[in-house]
């Protein structure tokens, strides 16, 4: 059996090659997203990157490593994506507790955002092909300096595009996001006084709807979140974005780690998705 | 572009058939869960439970269902000792019939002789505490409670149910509703913003208002607040019509749930709704609805126990 395996291994890899060469599977895969584009579609899809350190252990990396290969991973599903005209995606970069993980870990993520934000966004790469516009969203002051200078030079970079979002969510986590709200309606609300003609009261104006304008990602145009994808096997939000997908948002667990993440984990995805709205059940 | 349709339609079909045939292997395959008294390496110790109700069941069929899942819950927690349970639906089916559920729970003939009648109320229209008028003597319009908009009562362990070496323990049962979700965030806001506006009218000091993480948690969760779930259960009504589509939250209030593990058992009848298509309406209802069962509630327990806590590290 293991002489089979070892006979036939090269012989795969030689149609690989020839399947590479000839651009064939680039090609399907393209196909594959103009038919399902031709569904419907989701506005915002967010992604909670899980899972870089064990791929990273499974296949004897560097810690670092996986987190590379995880930022090729965001690459290739943010292409995915933006082929399938999906709106905005917002994708969960780094948490605010992910400041206790060793400092050498932390040392290599900053650096990686520093390099890949700007290399994001450079003339002529992903996010100028398809005219996303960056947003850095969350509590940036506890970034280094340098690494607050390289989020301002990206989202300027992108500041014209309209098109789609990307909202890169670090330093995050949903509870900031939604004190910051709550902080930002009560202050506008001291604001104003009390109009005593209307008895109208600006502290009565605080609701749901005012709380939730207020929030980072929404104030930067995300549209409601429709599907929530976190991978690795967690059946756990973290603290991401918990006030956007409370209601109405499609959960999804997969069990892949984050770098394997590709088309076939998220196409069934979508059919999911298309079989919910779509009246006609497919 | 024209093309792309049937070529959709056929990819869907196909995707039908492959998940068909994989749930079909895994409902063969699975495993039984551990008995509901086997040691876990970990217990919740607040459990939420989500109802999904279903429009296509009459209003009966869903509180029924609804209903029994929550004595059986009830049960089930008090037997293993898990101290705090939570039940939510997001048509607030479960509030209007909170009177029935606790009166089961706490017979009325022990109710007079005992302690067990110590349940509080957290929800707006019932009068204020005398603890809430004191931290609001100024509230304009007579807002009692900002914090809780949901019901506890307190149940009394039950003699002869609790095993003999472990020291039996009362269950918290909370009842929530989408009130208890983001308006209750949104009143919190609001009674926040009234004593920060009378500090200023009393001091006369301006400084720019801030909040920390911290402060508006012990708002939330603190002493009237509730409690953040570690394990939630979501439990359709109407099982085999829910899991053709993916698991929502429904509303469940968001800033508590941020490490909670989500169950939710996605093979459980999910082709019997396209079998019944020809049955009137009211006999696949009984045939289709479905209270919580022991199976599903062990399944969770195990989840909860195998998953691992990593805390951002």
């Amino acid at each position: 059996m293991e002489s089979l395996v070892l006979i036939l291994s090269p012989v795969f890899q030689f149609l690989q090659w020839i399947l590479a060469q000839l651009r064939i599977t680039r090609l399907a895969q393209r196909s594959l997203l103009r038919v399902l584009a031709a569904g419907p579609v989701p506005q915002h899809v967010g992604f909670v990157m899980d899972g870089n350190r064990r791929y990273a252990r499974g296949k004897g990396k560097l810690v670092q490593e996986g987190h590379g290969d995880g930022y090729l991973a965001l690459r290739r599903v943010l292409e995915i994506c933006l082929r399938l005209n999906i709106r905005c995606v917002s994708v969960y970069a780094f948490a605010i507790d992910n400041f206790k993980r060793p400092q050498q870990e932390v040392d290599s993520l900053m650096q990686l955002a520093e390099s890949k934000l700007l290399e994001l966004c450079s003339h002529g790469d992903l996010l100028q092909e398809y005219g996303v516009k960056l947003n850095v969203i969350g509590r940036r002051t506890l970034f280094p300096d340098s690494v607050q200078a390289a989020v301002r030079k990206a989202e300027d970079l992108t500041k014209g595009n309209n098109r789609s979002i990307l909202n890169v969510c670090m330093p995050y986590s949903s509870r900031d996001e939604m004190t910051t709200a709550v902080e930002e309606c009560i202050r506008e609300a001291l604001a104003k006084d009390v109009d005593y003609f209307t008895a109208d009261d600006p502290i009565e104006g605080i609701t749901e709807d005012i709380i939730d304008s207020h929030l980072m990602s929404v104030k930067r145009g995300s549209p409601p979140l429709d599907i929530l994808i976190r991978t690795s096997g967690v059946k756990r939000l973290s603290d991401f974005m918990l006030w956007q997908c409370c209601e109405n948002t499609q959960l999804h667990f997969s069990n892949t780690y984050w770098p394997d993440f590709g088309l076939f984990d998220f196409v069934p995805i979508i059919f999911e998705w298309q079989k919910s709205v779509s009246r006609l059940h497919f | 572009m024209v093309l792309a349709y049937p070529f959709l339609a056929l990819l869907h079909a196909i995707y039908s058939l492959v998940i068909l045939s994989i749930s079909f292997f895994r409902h063969l395959t699975r495993q039984t869960p551990s008995p509901l008294h086997a040691t876990r390496r970990r217990l919740p110790q607040h459990l939420s439970i989500i109802f999904v109700s279903d429009e296509d069941f009459e209003e009966r069929t869903n509180e029924y269902c609804i209903t029994e899942s929550i004595h059986r819950a009830i049960s089930w927690c008090q037997q293993l000792g898990i101290p705090q349970l939570s039940v939510y639906d997001a048509e607030g089916i479960i509030l209007n019939n909170a009177e029935a559920i606790r009166e089961a729970v706490v017979p009325e003939s022990r109710v007079k002789d005992s302690e067990l009648d110590r349940r509080h109320i957290h929800y707006p229209p019932t009068p204020p505490l005398s603890d809430y008028s004191e931290s609001e003597p100024l509230s304009p319009k007579g807002v009692s409670n900002t914090h809780g908009a949901f019901l506890s009562f307190c149940i009394s362990p039950i003699q002869s149910v609790s095993r003999a070496s472990k020291k039996p323990h009362s269950l918290t049962l909370n009842v929530l509703s989408r009130e208890t979700s983001k308006p209750s965030i949104a009143s919190t806001a609001r009674a926040i913003a009234r004593t920060e506006h009378r500090n200023y009218k009393a001091s006369n000091v301006r400084d720019t208002f801030e909040l920390s993480v911290n402060s508006l948690e012990s708002c939330l969760e603190g002493k009237n607040g509730l409690s953040p779930p570690d394990l939630m259960i979501i439990h359709p009504v109407h099982p085999s019509k829910y899991h053709r589509s993916p698991i929502e939250l429904h509303g469940y209030p968001p800033w508590q749930i941020r490490l909670t593990e989500i169950y939710c058992n996605r093979f459980r009848k999910q082709y019997e709704a396209r079998l019944m298509w020809f049955l009137p309406l009211h006999v696949s209802s009984t045939l289709l609805s479905s209270s919580l069962t022991e199976w599903e509630f062990r399944e969770a327990l195990d989840q909860f126990a195998t998953a691992q806590f990593r805390l951002g590290r």
